[in-house]
């Protein structure tokens, strides 16, 4: 009994003289990192971290400072700037806590591919965060804005994507994994959610913007970044973003809206709560054919005329032209890839998975035969599930009044 | 180091005969002289002139011709007893002439004197019989067994010219009475608690279980205490193997003095290196009942309410009596709630090492920023700040113990104000710390058995380093490490964490879980391999509504 | 004897499971992935009939006498001599075993959770454990495995249906698309892992209590097992797309980052990685164990234990200079490993099967013709 307590002493005392906590790191002894900007700057990167003071966001006692605080470096790569970041930046820089991940334009359109590798191997970074590109601006310059509800600002961008794609369906948000396998595919092409900066990106980073009710500089997301390869090439419109929701699946929730008769300026607005696509690929006459079929279902939101809802006439009408609203922007959306070169849609897969041998033939010149010659076949059904709070709207009765008063 | 028991026991007297010749005590084994008063000497000298020994010499018979002495220790005789009920008897009631006069009937006619020569026997008998109106009387004839009776509160009758005297029974001691157990309470359930009276212990185990075959043996323990242990089981119930192992575990206890069951749990426990405890305690005699009809076997001991149980498993320390006298889905719940609470009072510090200090990234990010503002300005690493709180906290909790009652409240306050608060104002703890740190306080609380709540208290502190060290891959193999140890573990030959590993499914009904009642039909398995059907109530099926 | 003690059939099905994870359960995916591509899953059912077939074999091994173990049968078929070479090449490769064991929960360790701790430091807190089981002996590790499964199946089963949602069924199909052959071929490296080292069951098979009963426990383990790995292989395909699970290192971990439910179930890929830290420590201990085993019987000591200290030390010496770096070692496993593992795993128990059946046979006939 005593021999083993002394062996158990002994691999106690060896423990403690092996271990020196390597890998232990005091939080007060971490910059938390909510956000990185890579943008090109001649022909180094130059990286831009943005750290959290925590004091200022959770602490007992509130200066003046800004809750977040960006250090950037240069260096001929994104590993070599962020080690180099260490003579700036006070403390070590954590990665785990990435929300986003905005990449400059011009860097963009030089191409992206060569960056991206060290975000996928290092330990660090967490596979959740988004990726945007700034759009007009360097990444640095949007990631420095100052926002007022959220304190930290990456975590507004990161949210303001994420929702407006939830609830607006007019950009599309990125995570790591689905960007490298759209720019390894034969098949698709990646895009990347855009950031705008409205205002004035110098005011944007001290803390009067956000001292004002309405902050003069904002950031902003409602396009999306179109790639061919690892390089962007150009830039969807929100309505061409939604289309391309439309077309991948990706709507969850967004609004639509038609007139109430040909030609008239009032409109109903239904709110899409389900939106379900199927792709089928095929070859009609040697031609490269994919049907799209979108089977969606909408609430009526807002009824601007006085058209009778409770007709199912009407109804009905309403649905189809709904459908023909949702129709039109995903052609408008198709059109525009196929001026950009690019097939974001990811047609090549659906018809790899249809018909493997045509497909490699024609693998090789893809893009080609995307601009050429591919044909789609939209076809839209949309229903219509209910009518909000109230069936009948009031219009009907105000639009008879005027009459009235008119007589 | 394997010493037979009687080798042992000889050893043990021949050192008493030796110490008995330097104080020049009369030994053991000699018998009593035939003069009285040359007993009753060498009893007080033997006594060294003890204040409490109290002889009283008188004379019995029709001409108080025989002179005897009653010797008892004063204050564990009861004196009234002895005032109405033996020397009453003894020197007004009895006519000493009867027995004289059956003596010569019965004799027929050899002697008319009660004489001190050849019918000792007779008339030791004939007063032993008509005479001492006592329920406990028993003979002795050597000075070993007269302090044993002395000793134990009982009276001695001696009678001049005989080397032999009566043991009356008359044990009257003060002691407390039947209480309330003050640990292991409960809100429903019986109410009353051991107390430090052997006999009043077994008397609520018998009240509780009226069956012959509730056995109660009882042993000597202690070279000087002379304690009284009883070891006590259900006869076809219990596995004789363990009534067999408890007692040759007895008896190898050789050991000057048995003051509480500690000293005995300590010194037959299976394994001694180890934080947990192999050996159940309780003051509630509810609790030992439902153990006995597991087929566990209880060891009391004589001065002190806590009675032990074993073989005692790892389950068995989650569970409360109270589990059973709740309806059976409560009594679940509660249980599963203290597992839980068993891996928060063990886990909480460590986790929290662990996570702020080598996996940031597991914390959500506004709680790892609200973290990291608290932990701004805060002078010590994670660890360190841990274990001075922890620290604190148990020399709080020992302070709190160990106080008189009224000061335990002063204690309470400070312990708040000062930890809860200045620490926090002070900037010398963070306060999620102190949330972290009173979350393990409460979790080691629930436990329902105070000795696993300690080995949690000193696990705890292990598992902090190593996830100081290692963070979760330390706690994890921590982890590993405890549970081997615990499977390699055993209570009086029954593997400790019997119902999980190994598992046997029939038992896991009472185990993690308790099921109703109808449905616990067998006596846990392991433990018991005889009779193990328990009963066969059917499951309550009401009557139908519909008619 | 030394193999007195004795497990249950529940413990012995357990680890029969938990060593099938083992390793495998975090590397498996990946590799299968890099081979066949999204019909990767295909050479994880191959590879699980190859695994029942490698079960049958050694049943009907230990079917030859139920209470001799491993070297003890080698022995026993092959005589004294040979017996004792092929022993002494067996024990030579479960050392390998076991080195490479330890070396890939440090290398796992190094690169995903703890990235500045030295990787010896790991690899002898790890065998350290280890060793602290052995020491206990067989039946402390059986119980010990019946507390650890369930969290292990259970956190596995959780993995699978939290990650569920984001499942792609496009991401796998069309079905045969290519890589056919390479789907196929897949099967030899996939079934390597678990499958070629589970004749180190035979060194524990004497100490089942039921040991008619412990065949039928041996293929409910591999099916339980092998299942679990298919469903992660087929999980890890469809969450993360068949190039990306071949690109990862630990795609089952890479599958843990992905689970977020509600934004708030996430960040927990660590509770995987537990999982992964239960069955490989299994692996290690059962290798460890056959070792000492081995070790111990042809050495004629008293007890398993006396030697595993020795053999701790050596093995954490060994998985440190056995492969330089983690490239060199994926190579050793891709190019020259399926040779070894082929030899051991497969050929060796046919020869033993084939040789034990002739002598038993004859045996057999010689006692029953003098009745």
């Amino acid at each position: 009994m005593v021999k083993k307590l002394k062996i158990v002493c002994v691999i106690i005392i060896f423990i403690l003289f092996l271990t020196a906590c390597w890998d232990a790191n005091e939080l007060t002894d971490l910059a938390l990192a909510t956000a990185l900007a890579i943008d090109q700057e001649d022909d180094q990167i130059k990286l831009t971290v943005q750290v959290i003071n925590p004091d200022e966001i959770a602490g007992n006692n509130f200066t003046n400072r800004t809750a977040v605080s960006t250090y950037s470096s240069t260096g001929e790569t994104v590993f070599e700037a962020l080690r180099k970041l260490t003579t700036i930046a006070p403390r070590k820089v954590y990665l785990s806590h990435i929300h986003v991940i905005v990449i400059g334009e011009a860097l963009a359109e030089a191409g992206i591919a060569r960056n991206l590798d060290f975000i996928s191997r290092d330990h660090e970074m967490r596979a959740d965060f988004h990726l945007a590109i700034a759009r007009g601006h360097t990444a640095a310059e949007a990631i420095n804005i100052l926002t007022p509800l959220e304190k930290i600002s990456a975590e507004k961008l990161a949210s303001s994507i994420e929702s407006s794609q939830q609830a607006w369906a007019k950009t599309k948000k990125v995570s790591l994994d689905v960007l490298l396998s759209s720019i390894s595919s034969k098949g698709k092409e990646a895009v990347l959610t855009g950031v705008d900066i409205i205002g004035d990106p110098n005011q944007g980073n001290k803390l009067d913007n956000v001292e004002a009710v309405h902050s003069p500089t904002f950031v902003k997301v409602d396009t999306v970044g179109v790639f061919k390869n690892d390089q962007l090439v150009g830039w969807l419109s929100g309505d061409d973003s939604k289309g391309l929701n439309y077309v991948i699946n990706e709507v969850e929730s967004t609004v639509e809206e038609t007139a109430c008769e040909e030609g008239d300026d009032k409109k109903v607005v239904a709110e899409v709560i389900k939106s379900n696509t199927k792709m089928e690929g095929k070859f009609k006459n040697d031609t490269p054919t994919v049907a799209i079929d979108i089977k969606t279902e909408a609430n009526i939101g807002d009824v601007e005329c006085g058209i009778d809802i409770t007709d199912p006439s009407n109804f009905e009408k309403i649905e189809k032209q709904l459908g023909k609203e949702i129709e039109q922007l995903i052609k408008d959306s198709i059109d525009q890839a196929k001026e950009l070169e690019s097939d974001i849609f990811g047609f090549g897969e659906v018809i790899s998975r249809s018909n493997y041998k045509r497909w490699k033939e024609i693998e090789g010149r893809w893009s080609d035969v995307f601009v050429q010659q591919l044909q789609t076949e939209v076809n839209v059904d949309v229903t219509l599930r209910r009518t909000g709070t109230v069936t009948q709207s009031f219009q009907k009765e105000i639009e008879e009044k005027k009459k009235k008063d008119e007589q | 180091m394997k010493h037979n028991f009687s080798y042992l026991l000889n050893k043990w007297r021949q050192k008493k005969k030796k110490s008995a010749a330097v104080n020049n005590i009369p030994s053991d084994q000699t018998t009593l002289e035939k003069k009285l008063q040359d007993t009753v000497h060498s009893v007080r000298s033997s006594l060294g002139e003890s204040s409490d020994f109290v002889v009283r010499n008188f004379k019995v018979g029709n001409n108080q011709t025989i002179k005897a002495a009653l010797l008892y220790m004063d204050g564990l005789a009861d004196k009234s007893f002895i005032q109405n009920f033996i020397m009453e008897t003894l020197m007004v009631d009895t006519e000493l002439e009867e027995i004289s006069g059956k003596d010569i009937s019965n004799d027929s006619g050899q002697s008319t004197s009660v004489s001190v020569s050849g019918k000792q026997g007779d008339f030791f008998k004939q007063f032993k019989d008509r005479i001492v109106a006592n329920s406990e009387v028993s003979e002795i004839n050597s000075y070993e067994s007269l302090f044993q009776y002395l000793l134990a509160g009982d009276s001695i009758l001696l009678l001049d010219g005989y080397v032999k005297g009566f043991a009356i029974g008359s044990k009257g001691y003060e002691s407390r009475g039947v209480q309330e157990p003050s640990s292991q309470t409960v809100v429903r359930g019986p109410k009353d608690g051991f107390s430090e009276v052997l006999r009043t212990n077994t008397s609520l185990i018998r009240r509780r279980i009226k069956d012959p075959n509730l056995w109660v043996e009882n042993k000597v323990i202690g070279k000087k205490t002379n304690t009284d242990v009883a070891i006590c089981y259900i006869n076809g119930v219990v596995n004789e193997k363990v009534v067999q192992e408890v007692k040759q575990r007895l008896d190898k206890v050789d050991i000057d003095a048995i003051l509480e069951s500690g000293y005995i749990e300590e010194t037959i426990q299976d394994e001694t290196f180890t934080p947990f405890p192999t050996i159940y305690n309780t003051e509630r005699p509810d609790t030992i009942c439902a153990g006995l009809l597991e087929g566990r076997v209880a060891i009391m001991v004589d001065g002190t309410p806590f009675v032990l149980l074993v073989p005692a498993l790892f389950v068995h320390f989650f569970q409360s009596s109270e589990d059973y006298y709740q309806r059976s889905d409560v009594g679940t719940l509660v249980r599963l709630l203290r597992y839980l609470c068993f891996f928060l009072a063990l886990l909480t510090p460590a986790s929290y090492i662990a996570l702020t200090t080598f996996h940031q990234e597991m914390i959500p990010t506004q709680l790892l920023v609200s973290l990291a503002a608290q932990r701004e300005g805060v002078p010590f690493p994670a660890y360190v700040e841990a274990l001075l709180m922890e620290i604190t906290f148990e020399i709080l909790r020992e302070a709190g113990t160990r106080m008189p009652r009224a000061v335990g409240n002063a204690i309470s306050i400070v312990g708040a104000l000062v930890l809860g608060q200045a620490a926090v104002e002070a900037g010398i703890v963070s306060s999620a710390m102190v949330i972290v740190v009173s979350l393990t306080a409460i979790s080691s609380f629930v436990s329902p058995t105070f000795n696993m709540a300690i080995s949690v208290r000193i696990l705890r502190f292990g598992f902090m380093t190593l996830a100081a060290m290692f963070g979760l891959v330390g706690i994890i193999l921590g982890l590993i490490v405890m549970v081997l140890h615990l499977t390699s573990l055993r209570s009086f030959g029954i593997p400790y964490l019997a119902p999980m590993g190994p598992f046997i499914p029939s038992d896991q009904k009472d185990a993690l879980v308790r099921m109703p009642f109808w449905n616990l039909r067998n006596r846990p398995k392991l433990i018991n391999q005889t009779d193990l059907e328990r009963e066969d109530t059917p499951s309550p099926k009401p009557p139908s509504t519909k008619q | 004897m030394l193999h007195q003690e004795k497990i249950s059939v529940r413990q012995f099905t357990i680890l029969v499971f938990m060593y099938t994870l083992g390793t495998s359960v975090i590397y498996l995916p990946s590799l299968v992935a890099s081979y066949g591509k999204e019909n990767g899953w295909i050479s994880v059912l191959g590879s699980s009939l190859i695994g029942f077939g490698v079960v049958f074999i050694l049943n009907k091994i230990a079917q030859l006498d139920e209470k001799k173990h491993l070297f003890e049968l080698l022995e026993f078929i092959f005589g004294k001599w040979i017996g004792r070479i092929i022993s002494v090449l067996i024990l030579m490769f479960v050392i390998y075993l076991l080195a490479t064991n330890l070396r890939q929960i440090g290398d796992f360790i190094t690169t995903q959770v703890m990235v500045q701790t030295p990787i010896y430091v790991i690899m002898i807190i790890f065998i350290l454990v280890s060793l602290f089981a052995v020491k206990l002996g067989l039946e402390v590790i059986g119980r010990t495995s019946e507390i650890f499964f369930p969290y292990a199946l259970f956190s596995l089963i959780l993995l699978i249906v939290l990650v569920a949602p984001q499942a792609d069924f496009s991401n796998i199909q069309p079905l045969f698309r290519e890589n056919i052959a390479g789907a196929f071929l897949a099967v030899f490296p996939a079934s390597e892992v678990p499958y070629f080292q589970l004749f180190v069951f035979l060194a524990i098979f004497p100490s089942v209590n039921k040991p008619d009963k412990a065949k039928k426990g041996f293929y409910i383990g591999v099916a339980l097992g092998s299942f679990i790995l298919f469903i992660i292989t087929f999980m890890a395909l469809m969450v993360l797309g068949p190039d990306f699970t071949a690109r990862n290192q630990y795609p089952t971990y890479i599958l843990g980052k992905k689970i977020s439910i509600a934004e708030f179930i996430e960040r927990i890929e660590i509770l995987v990685a537990i999982a992964w830290f239960f069955s490989i420590f299994f692996k290690l201990t059962i290798n460890f164990y056959a070792l000492s085993l081995g070790v111990s019987y042809l050495l004629k000591l008293k007890s398993v234990q006396t030697l595993t200290t020795p053999i701790a030390f050596f093995v954490v010496i060994l998985g440190i200079i056995l492969f330089p770096n983690i490239i060199y070692f994926m190579d050793f496993s891709q190019f020259y490993w399926p040779f070894f593992a082929i030899t051991f795993g497969l050929f060796i128990p046919l020869l033993m099967l084939l040789i034990g059946m002739i002598k038993k046979r004859k045996q057999g006939n010689g006692s029953q013709t003098p009745s």
